[in-house]
């Protein structure tokens, strides 16, 4: 994978056979207290992946594993991407690791559709494996690879280009990619869906610890997410 | 091993099977972590605490960590009493354990609000009063003795069922205050809440919670708040709740042996939801290895 980039695949079959796109996993790391949540990235029979970039002391343990090491894995947790949609085509917007939850959703869509992969540069565009036959426009921001600027332009555009096709849009990624694509979205009239990530400690939706502000109220992202309607929460 | 089962405890008339709860806050209400735990094998649940009026709780982000711990500033966001009462107590009560409602307000009458209303209810085993949270806009409670001694003596007079109090460590002199609140009428005291801390990010150079402190929890603050209870069971009549870090039954048991009657365990809820059942049943090793025939034979024994 590209520098700092790693894929860990685990030997389970619970997680493989009943995990939906959207779920995530908390992982009990050497060297960090809390357990720490990825996003599914794929199964196979028998086995699941998780994509993650080395940012920290947990994930830098992770990176260090060996094979046949093992480790204390809950999941699978939270909402997933609502992959009902018949007839619309699928636009997914992956920001940087937001890509792994999107890798997933494309191992469960039966429609191909569109992915607009964008990063910071070209050191930050991961191989992917789940894209086969998809139509795939990178983007990075100094354009070292595929078409430079923002991932959400690019969105913006396409959407603008095909105004009367049917879509369903999914993103995942920072909190501002995720803001502007929902704005695109309500602007042209799209359905979608969001996937949010938040510091967490329990995970199930016990502490109250990784609340999004939702109307009134507040929601869990461990619980009443990752996966949230465009809309539904405020950015 | 032959585990032995002579440690239940009875604290103010109530009857715990083993001296393990778990802590306020870490619990929920009870049903969303049943999946994951066999609640029926605790002594008993404390559950989050609830408020007069429903609260929204703090902004994102509540929660940090810190070595060996956490820190947290959830704000005490729950669905108020009344909605407690109609859609969380009925699944409270068919729990095969002792049910302690963890209650808070901002002023003395708001306590005695929620308290009058839990009093028409059944299945309530004791309240206890959060005297202690470090994540509200106001100071915490019980650091004016004066407003904690009014609101233990003023519950107390209406309740039905034992009143305990929850007290914060960051006090002048917890000794002095827990005498006040067993004077005032508590039956019964948890020792301790969270410490008040704060993480900073050295990349943003801003605080990592929202509120910019919250309350440290966790491995991290186990000898403090074991501190904390050594030096209140030597001084009080009345029970104490013990707890602040423990992870494992060898850390509950230093809590009895410091004084406590029971033990509260919360944070170790989120690093590994078996935790309380295992400390139950390492308890119950450590007394058949060490033939304790109950536990008022390690309570506050220790030897110095």
């Amino acid at each position: 994978m590209q520098p700092g980039y790693y894929r860990i695949v685990f030997r389970d079959e619970y997680l493989a056979r009943f995990s939906y796109s959207g779920q995530f996993c908390l992982l009990t790391l050497p060297g960090v207290f809390l357990r720490r949540p990825f996003s599914i990235y794929a199964t196979r029979k028998g086995s699941v992946e998780f994509l993650y970039k080395v940012l920290g002391k947990g994930t830098k343990e992770l990176s260090q594993l060996k094979p046949g090491e093992k480790l204390k894995v809950l999941g699978p947790l939270g909402t997933s991407y609502d992959t009902k949609s018949k007839n619309s085509v699928p636009l997914l917007v992956g920001g940087g690791t937001g890509i792994a939850s999107l890798n997933f959703l494309a191992q469960q869509l039966k429609i191909k559709g569109v992915l607009f992969y964008g990063a910071k540069s070209k050191s930050d565009i991961v191989t992917l494996n789940g894209f086969n036959k998809w139509k795939v426009i990178k983007i990075t921001e100094d354009g070292s690879i595929g078409q430079k600027g923002l991932v959400t332009r690019a969105f913006e555009e396409f959407v603008k280009k095909n105004k009367e096709k049917h879509f369903v849009v999914y993103a995942c990624g920072p909190n501002m990619m995720l803001k502007k694509v929902s704005d695109i979205c309500s602007k042209n009239g799209i359905k979608g869906f969001i996937s949010l990530e938040e510091m967490m400690a329990c995970g199930v939706g016990n502490c109250q610890g990784c609340a999004i502000k939702a109307g009134e109220t507040y929601k869990m992202v461990c619980k009443d997410g990752p996966v949230f309607n465009i809309g539904d929460v405020e950015l | 091993m032959k585990i032995n089962n002579n440690f239940a405890v009875n604290i103010a008339g109530i009857k715990f099977a083993n001296p393990v709860l778990v802590a306020s806050g870490t619990f929920g209400y009870g049903d969303e972590i049943q999946d994951l735990v066999q609640v029926k094998k605790l002594g008993g649940i404390i559950t989050k605490t609830v408020t007069l009026k429903p609260k929204e709780g703090n902004p994102s982000p509540r929660i940090a960590e810190v070595a060996s711990g956490m820190i947290n500033t959830i704000g005490l966001q729950n669905m108020g009493v009344e909605n407690f009462i109609k859609e969380k107590l009925p699944q409270l009560r068919r729990l095969a354990v002792p049910v302690i409602v963890s209650i808070a307000g901002e002023a003395s009458s708001d306590y005695i609000h929620v308290v009058k209303m839990l009093s028409n209810e059944d299945g309530i085993s004791a309240i206890e009063l959060n005297l202690s949270c470090p994540n509200l806009k106001k100071k915490i409670i019980c650091q004016d003795k004066r407003l904690a001694e009014e609101i233990v003596q003023q519950t107390s007079e209406i309740s039905k069922v034992p009143i305990f109090a929850k007290l914060s460590p960051q006090v002048e002199d917890l000794v002095d205050l827990s005498i006040l609140m067993e004077r005032s009428g508590a039956k019964a005291l948890s020792l301790v809440n969270t410490y008040p801390g704060m993480v900073i990010d050295v990349k943003t150079r801003k605080p990592k919670l929202s509120t910019v402190t919250g309350g440290v929890s966790g491995p991290a603050i186990k000898p403090l708040a074991l501190k904390c209870v050594w030096d209140v069971s030597k001084s009080v009549s009345i029970p104490i709740i013990g707890g602040g870090g423990i992870m494992n039954a060898g850390d509950a048991i230093e809590f009895i042996i410091a004084g406590a009657s029971a033990v509260s365990i919360g944070t170790a809820n989120f690093i590994n939801a078996k935790i309380p059942t295992d400390v139950v049943r390492g308890i119950g090793e450590y007394f058949s290895k060490n033939k304790i025939k109950s536990i008022d034979e390690i309570r506050g024994k220790l030897e110095v």
